[in-house]
């Protein structure tokens, strides 16, 4: 077959083209140098990484923001179980109240959590934060934008951070594995990596230590838009918190955890109890007490001619002005207003640290008439824990102050606060802390806000059989021993949607707690000590009284005397009870009990409260205390390894250094 | 021209002292060479020729000048690493090179013929769906557990897509096996490289080559399954068996068996209502090549049609609903001189793909599936009033029938275009040897598919209402036709430089060189992300220096210096070095004098590293060394915005890396009849990418890392081995010749990021890479007293006849926590082909057969869970057979019926936990033994048409996948682990006429 071509020699072009090709083949070569063309900085230099944050001052402080974002809203006292992680079990599960529904916070009283399912595991979210304030330490000194003093607060929130988060873990584990300040690389070999739990003390040390450098580095006093941050005042706070915890007989000189050592053989709970421990924590006391810059929150005594004012103070309470008396305030108001929003925060000076407090767990207070479903059930010992209003203990009281009879008379105390005539007279004449606190059978509940038509203001809340805090239509909504906590309800608020409600803060440390653990440290040191910034404190009986009694005079009670604070066997209990009743429901109790090793008798005491099944018309069988245990919610237990919460299985299954805590 | 007297076009002229001066013969295979002086000697060589030098005495003379062609085997050319032509004779790494005669047979796409023929590939067909039907495979199996184990595939220098490739246009292919030959592809070379040439045009006069074929297929094998009458009467027994009531009365069975109640007692065998007795397939195929001094070309055009085996009601629509793959294959390969020393090339590929599916999907899944779960009793085709049917609204619960005919089209299109410019320069003007390269590649593809979407209202009946009408429930609306489409493009660009050096010293050194470079970009609209769909690049650089010695002693350096994007700035590149030694003993004279049967005996040995940088196989997770920042709330501080990690960046990210030792023996005995290569492989895989496990929770990290944390190895053996023999001493188109190959892959995982487990046989290290893991199976309990002695199961309730398990740790329960590793994978390890073929002149039969073994699977799903739905969940006719089953002697009425051995366990009705769990009860094995393909062709030489320009025409008739022998009986070994969900693999004969004109 023909085909096309020809062959012709006449187009040959030599050696031109030749020495063309060899230059475009060396062009070729050098089409680009090697990592430039695979360099992809032009699609991702315009992005954040995580070098520029170090750069800006802006982007420096949204770093820390987003560290802080880590740490837990503790304002629940359910945890947060309506939503959001779960947090802490010191909420539900103190011995104050019972509510009857498995919470992840309660299940512990049930002995319902297991290494497999703890409900609560912040321990991931605490390490990450902990790696952030050492990406923050390691990296800061890169930023020129920051001048000198916001580069001091800016470390020292990162401090603050390091410190609370492995604060947070403590608390709720005890010993945790300290990791070096520089986070690991993260391609590191695993077994770097795992650390095991350092001994208690060794935790408590870093922890002081954090937020002794974040004490130095903050600054005293914020701007109010700065409000809800650390300051120097908040360091202090929580190193003062972690020394008492760590003084206390959970941790110091325990024996019960004498076979529990960690992999050289060192005990993790000390075996020898140190007293040095709470000279320590009252030294931190101490210090925060000399800034100067904390007092108890007060209000100044109301008088009007229509006798609805400030209550008379006691007989058995100093009139001397605050501090040396309560003569100047109106002690119901002055507590109260700590937690009811009536004040701005700013304001506050018993505010050392302080969040916006989350109302998803109103519900539970409020009773059913008004929008809730009054579960928040307070047991019958907290109740009486409450004393009389001229300071006696309920327990004093006469058989007519004890009696369910009606009083009568209704009245109103501190312009706002009314009393029903139908209210017992056991509920009546207590410490202005109770009517700030609880909510009782016949007690009224303004909810002045109320827009509406219906007559919901004003209401007086009965918790009988037929009572209108009770949800005819599920009998499992209702309260169960007759008594609820109100202390986050100012009286305007109703839950209803044609109403407002006060925003309310909630206080992480506020100065009460300052001047009752320095009290309690105090009773509890020996002799002299010095601390290493320099503060002197010694066992010194007129110190404990002249703060423990500041305590008292604002809530309107008679101060403890000298032979009271003499007597360390009495001041312990004093102390403790105190503690009791200033913090109720803060989500204090729950490490209160652990600490002072108080909570196998706490807990294993059954669940005593009114007789919620009697109706309005038996009013004596209603006020009939009785114990309570139909359901399992009312039969809670505490067991030694309850003191310290298992570690999650998920967790330890990565580290294979982790021992698990005793008893799980 | 050459010895049968025909004229060669192109053989190249030149005079020896004068090297400058040359010519090519044209089409009658004359030349003119002026400037010849008388006492020179011309040089004639072609290729595929051997050389013939003329001493020329005088200028005048006329010669016919005749060049033998070139049968030594010892100068058999190889196509390795970087595309470069190297004698096979000095090829020191593991290479298996492809002759395209053996691989003639119609099948759709390379990566069908490789199994069985190839030694060092492990392939796996699980599906005959048109269009889906294409092999995976593996060079030397599986070593890696990481992203992509799959190889490089490498068409003419230009990564590519084997399945769209028509293999009609391929020239030859090679299979790179150990480091040393894939070293130069970097971190793309880990699994290997599959090197594809395509045919050029040869100077001489027009060769067109046409090719017909059409075929025909069916499914030999699928799953039986049972009557109405069968199946009501077994829901009985299975309910009855544990204790319930029967579910059908009397009166339902009379109804199924006599028919008369269609609608709420129909008898249905979807497999009938769906499927085709047979299927056709069509191919066409024509090129033409040829050329001259100046340019030579090869263009063809391929067409190919399949059609799938459903049977489509054409009477309901006026489109094709029918799933159906149509391919069109253009090609156009075109050399020119520009000058003697210059040839520019152009390659034009053009694929297009169409695909047509029913509108429900473009997954055929759904149909097969619908069979093993509807059952023939659950709903009738069409109920009788004409609505649509269907038990649930899952695809799988309607109508296959309504799946097929009723639910619109869907169409999809794929282009793709590939131009490959390439000029390459000769420069032995400045030394001789030397030569370089310059090749630019521009491939774009799109992809479309476009829908006409729609569905009746689907109904169920329930029951009939007092007039005797049907009461039909509405289990989903009617939904009207509606469009939609969906697009997707891409782009690559690849530019490739390389200088070449290939020199002979003294008769005694061959030393070759190679410098060689490529940069590649990639991207394509799929990825939608910001960081996804940053463009992929690679730059490399290789270099490889070869050096033997008298061709007996030989030894190559390979290094390859490459980088791609997705490692950060100063870790991109890495050096990878292979060496490879090779002695070829047969060289000595000592050694030809005392075994003068030995032909060629090499011994070869490599080692290297290579390396594999991808993260995952659909590319999601890239660039994971980059800390990534996003805004978080600023939590109780209450101070403004918050920002953190999103993305924990992870330090010190680089390849995967695989050392590779090889070591192998290529021998020929007795004149070259007997061929044999062995190779011994060991890979050792480390570094595989795994996104951190079991990473403390202490060290804080937002995102968990990816790290090179993992580690395997494989090792194996493969090889092939030939032996020929002439019938016929002087007529070489006589004589029959047997093939053998053998591939045997096998790994273990070293270390693998894993959490802490409770047992030691629950980690993943120390095992194959994907072994099967289940319980262990005791037989079936006998009775009552078995069960109350015996460990609690915690998978349900169970009753004598259910399967009984062992209680591997101990602990008195049988759960989840004694899954053990079993055996073996789904991917065999070990895959062999035996084939012959017999030449008597003009006829030719070639037999191959291809198995492999070490392979299970589990069989479970529908197909072995009668009644899993209660109402759905069909009955194999094999677990109908009363003695393959348990069956209780209330039932039976004999005792001997509670067969602990049976093969299937008891039945309930609903579907039991306790049966359908994994274990070695159900694990299967699924080796086999497959005639692959027989071919007989007849090649027909007729003068009479010669006239006419036809030179020869080859008749073909071709059978594939003609008999598997395996344990599996009822589904194709290949594919039985997806348990009858998958399209069969098609049983096809095939009818071809190849012409040459």
């Amino acid at each position: 077959m023909k085909v096309m071509n020809k062959i012709s020699n006449n187009n040959r072009i030599k050696t031109p083209l030749s020495v063309f090709s060899v230059i475009m083949f060396l062009a070729f070569l050098t089409f680009s140098s090697c990592e430039d063309y695979l360099d992809i900085d032009k699609y991702v230099y315009d992005q954040t990484t995580i070098d520029s944050i170090f750069l800006s001052k802006t982007r420096t402080e949204q770093y820390i923001n987003g560290a802080a974002a880590l740490l837990f809203n503790e304002s629940l006292l359910t945890g947060t179980d309506w939503g959001g992680g779960v947090t802490l079990p010191s909420g539900s599960g103190a011995d104050e109240a019972i509510i009857p529904f498995m919470l992840n916070g309660n299940r512990i009283l049930y002995d319902e959590i297991t290494e497999t399912d703890t409900k609560i595991n912040p321990w991931s979210i605490c390490y990450k934060g902990i790696r952030k304030a050492n990406i923050i330490l390691a990296n800061i000194h890169k930023n020129q934008e920051l001048t000198e003093m916001e580069s001091r607060d800016f470390r020292g929130r990162a401090y603050f951070l390091r410190a609370y988060f492995y604060f947070y873990l403590v608390r709720l584990y005890g010993p945790v594995p300290i990791l070096p300040d520089v986070a690991f690389d993260t391609d590191v070999d695993v077994a770097e990596a795992s650390i095991e739990r350092s001994p208690y003390d060794q935790c408590v040390e870093k922890i002081c230590s954090d937020f002794e450098e974040a004490a130095g580095l903050l600054p005293l006093e914020r701007i109010e838009t700065e409000q809800y941050m650390p300051t120097k005042g908040a360091a202090l706070a929580f190193k003062a918190r972690i020394q008492l915890y760590a003084a206390s007989p959970l941790f110091n000189g325990n024996l019960y955890y004498s076979d529990w050592k960690n992999s050289e053989g060192v005990p993790f709970i000390s075996q020898v109890e140190d007293k040095n421990k709470w000279a320590k924590a009252a030294a931190t006391f101490k210090r925060i007490i000399d800034l100067n810059t904390y007092k108890l929150q007060t209000v100044a005594k109301m008088v009007n001619d229509k006798g609805t004012g400030t209550l008379p103070l006691p007989g058995t309470v100093p009139s001397a002005n605050f501090p040396y008396g309560a003569g100047d305030i109106d002690p119901y108001k002055s507590y109260r207003s700590i937690f009811d929003g009536t004040y701005q925060a700013f304001s506050i000076k018993e505010y050392i640290y302080y969040a916006n407090r989350s109302d998803s767990d109103d519900r539970l207070y409020f009773p059913s008439v008004i929008g809730g479903n009054a579960t928040f059930s307070v047991t019958q010992d907290m109740i009486d824990a409450y004393r009389m209003a001229d300071g006696r203990n309920y327990s004093e009281a006469t058989e007519a102050e004890r009696s369910y009879e009606a009083v009568g008379t209704s009245s109103t105390f501190s312009l706002e606060y009314p009393l029903s005539a139908n209210r017992a007279h056991r509920d009546d004449n207590r410490e202005p802390r109770y009517y700030a606190t609880i909510g009782f059978n016949h007690c009224i509940w303004p909810g002045t806000s109320f827009r509406g038509t219906e007559n919901l203001k004003n209401c007086e809340i009965t918790y009988y059989a037929d009572g209108n805090a009770i949800n005819a239509s599920d009998n499992n909504h209702r309260n169960r021993t007759g008594y609820t906590c109100r202390k986050y309800i100012h009286q305007e608020d109703i839950q209803h949607w044609n109403s407002t409600k006060k925003s309310k803060i909630w206080p992480l440390a506020r100065y009460a707690e300052v001047l009752l653990g320095y009290a309690e440290a105090l009773n509890e040191m020996e002799g002299s000590y010095t601390d290493e910034s320099g503060v002197t404190v010694t066992k010194n009986v007129d110190e404990m009284i002249k703060y423990f009694n500041q305590v008292r005079y604002r809530a309107g009670q008679p101060g403890i005397t000298t032979a009271d604070a003499s007597d360390y066997n009495k001041m312990k209990e004093i102390v403790k009870h105190e503690w009791q009743i200033e913090f109720a429901f803060e989500s204090r109790r729950y490490w209160d009990l652990r600490r002072w090793k108080d909570a196998y008798d706490a807990y294993n005491k059954p669940i005593i409260g009114l007789d919620v099944s009697a109706k309005t018309t038996q009013r004596a069988q209603f006020y009939t205390t009785r114990v309570w245990n139909t359901e399992i919610y009312m039969k809670r237990m505490f067991s030694n390894k309850m003191y310290l919460w298992p570690i999650d299985r998920n967790v330890l299954q990565k580290n294979g250094k982790l021992v698990q805590n005793p008893g799980w | 021209m050459d010895e049968k007297g025909e004229a060669l076009v192109g053989v190249s002229v030149s005079i020896k002292e004068n090297p400058g001066n040359g010519t090519i013969t044209d089409a009658d295979g004359r030349f003119k060479l002026s400037g010849i002086k008388s006492k020179q000697t011309l040089v004639f060589s072609y290729i595929g020729f051997e050389s013939q030098e003329l001493f020329l005495r005088s200028t005048n003379e006329r010669m016919r000048i005749v060049l033998k062609e070139n049968v030594n085997m010892m100068d058999e050319v190889i196509i390795t690493s970087s595309g470069k032509i190297q004698k096979k004779i000095n090829v020191t790494g593991a290479i298996t090179s492809v002759e395209m005669r053996e691989l003639k047979v119609p099948a759709t796409s390379i990566s069908n013929m490789l199994g069985g023929r190839v030694p060092g590939i492990i392939s796996v067909n699980r599906s005959g769906e048109p269009g889906k039907d294409f092999s995976e495979f593996w060079i030397r199996g599986i070593s890696t557990f990481g992203a992509g184990s799959s190889a490089l595939i490498l068409i003419d220098g230009i990564e590519g897509n084997l399945n769209t490739l028509d293999p009609e246009d391929i020239e030859s292919f090679s299979i790179l096996k150990d480091a040393s030959s894939t070293a130069v592809y970097g971190v793309r070379g880990a699994n290997g490289v599959v090197l594809v040439t395509t045919k050029k045009g040869k100077a001489g006069k027009l060769d067109i080559r046409v090719k017909v074929n059409s075929g025909i297929s069916y499914s030999p094998r699928m799953p039986e399954y049972v009557s109405a009458t069968d199946y009501a009467t077994l829901a009985n027994e299975a309910s009855v068996t544990r204790g319930g009531i029967p579910i059908y009365s009397e009166v339902d069975l009379a109804l199924f068996s006599n028919h008369l109640d269609p609608d709420l007692h129909p008898d249905v065998n979807w497999r009938d209502v769906i499927l085709k007795d047979y299927t056709w397939n069509q191919q066409y195929f024509l090129n033409a090549s040829g050329g001259g001094q100046i340019a030579r070309y090869y263009i063809s055009a391929g067409y190919l049609n399949k059609e799938a085996i459903f049977k489509q009601d054409k009477g309901l629509n006026r489109y094709d609903t029918n799933v159906n793959y149509n391919k069109f294959n253009f090609r156009a390969n075109v050399d020119v001189n520009l000058t003697e020393t210059t040839t520019l090339s152009l390659n034009e590929e053009s694929v297009i793909t169409t695909q047509n599916y029913p509108g429900y999907g473009d997954d055929t899944g759904a149909l097969w599936e619908a069979q093993a779960n509807l059952t023939p009793v659950t709903v009738p085709i069409l109920y009788s009033t004409g609505e649509a049917p269907g038990y649930g609204t899952g695809k799988n619960t309607v109508s296959p029938y309504v799946l097929l005919n009723m639910t619109g089209y869907r169409k999809s299109y794929t282009n793709n275009n590939k131009i490959t410019m390439q000029l390459a320069q000769k420069l032995d003007m400045l030394t001789e040897g030397l030569s370089i390269m310059g090749l630019i590649n521009l491939d774009t593809s799109s992809w479309m598919w476009q829908a006409r979407e729609k569905s009746p209202a689907i109904y169920y009946a329930d029951g009939r209402a007092r007039d005797g009408s049907l009461n039909l429930v509405k289990k989903q609306e009617s939904i009207e036709s509606f469009y939609s489409n969906s697009t997707q493009s891409d782009r690559k660009y690849y530019y490739e430089g390389r200088i070449n050096y290939e020199r002979v010293f003294d008769k005694l050194h061959r030393v070759g060189g190679l410098i060689h470079a490529y940069w590649s970009d990639y991207e394509s609209s799929k990825y939608k992300t910001a960081l996804t769909a940053i463009p992929k690049r690679y730059n490399s650089y290789a270099s490889r220096l070869s050096y033997s010695y008298a061709d007996t002693y030989m030894a190559e350096f390979n290094v390859g210096y490459t980088g791609s994007e997705a490692f950060e700035q100063g870790k991109k590149f890495g050096w990878f070095p292979a060496v490879s030694f090779g002695w070829t003993p047969s060289q000595y004279d000592f050694m030809q004098k005392a075994l003068p049967f030995l032909d060629y005996l090499k011994f070869r040995a490599s080692y290297g590293i290579v390396g594999n940088d991808r993260l995952t196989w659909d590319d999601s997770v890239r660039f994971p060394y980059l800390t990534l920042i996003g805004s978080s709330g600023s939590g109780q501080w209450n101070n403004g915005q918050g920002i953190t990690e999103t993305q924990v960046g992870s330090s010190n990210l680089r390849w995967e890396k695989a050392t590779k030792y090889n070591l192998g023996i290529d021998l020929r005995l007795w004149g070259e009849r007997f061929d044999a290569t062995v190779d011994i492989f060991k890979d050792v895989r480390s570094g595989i990418y795994q996104q951190r496990q079991s990473v403390p929770e202490e060290m804080g990290l937002v995102t968990l890392p990816w790290a090179n944390v993992g580690k395997m190895k494989s090792w194996g053996i493969d090889g092939h081995l030939s032996y020929t023999q002439p019938l016929d001493p002087i007529d070489k188109s006589k004589y029959i010749t047997f093939r053998a190959n053998y591939t045997q892959s096998r790994n273990e995982i070293l270390e693998y990021e894993e959490d802490i487990k409770k047992y030691p046989y629950q980690s993943a290290v120390g095992y194959q890479s994907g072994i099967n893991r289940g319980l262990m199976s005791l037989g079936l309990f006998r009775d009552e007293y078995d069960i109350q002695n015996s460990p609690k199961q915690e998978f349900g309730n169970y009753l004598p006849g259910d399967i009984k398990y062992k209680d591997v740790n101990g602990d008195g329960v049988v759960n989840s926590d004694d899954n053990i590793p079993l055996q073996y994978s789904g991917t065999p390890q070990i895959q062999y082909g035996f084939a012959t073929e017999f030449n008597w002149k003009n006829l030719n039969v070639s037999i191959l057969l291809e198995g492999v073994s070490r392979v299970k699977y589990f069989r479970g799903g529908n197909m072995y869970n009668p009644f899993s739905g209660r109402d759905t969940g069909n009955v194999i006719t094999d677990y109908a057979n009363p003695n393959n089953r348990w069956i209780s002697a209330e039932i039976s009425g004999n005792p001997t019926t509670e067969n602990p051995n049976a093969k299937y366990p008891r039945l309930y009705y609903g579907g039991s936990w306790n049966n359908s769990v994994n274990s070695t009860f159900w694990l299967q094995d699924g080796s086999y033994l497959r005639l692959k393909n027989v071919q007989i062709s007849y090649t027909a030489k007729i003068k009479a048409l010669q006239k006419f320009g036809l030179q020869s025409a080859i008749v073909s008739l071709i059978g594939e996948n003609l008999a598997v022998w395996s344990k599996e009986k009822m589904l194709d070994p290949s594919q039985a682990m997806y348990n009858g969900t998958k399209y069969p693999i098609q049983r096809v004969y095939t009818i071809q006429l190849n012409l040459s004109f």
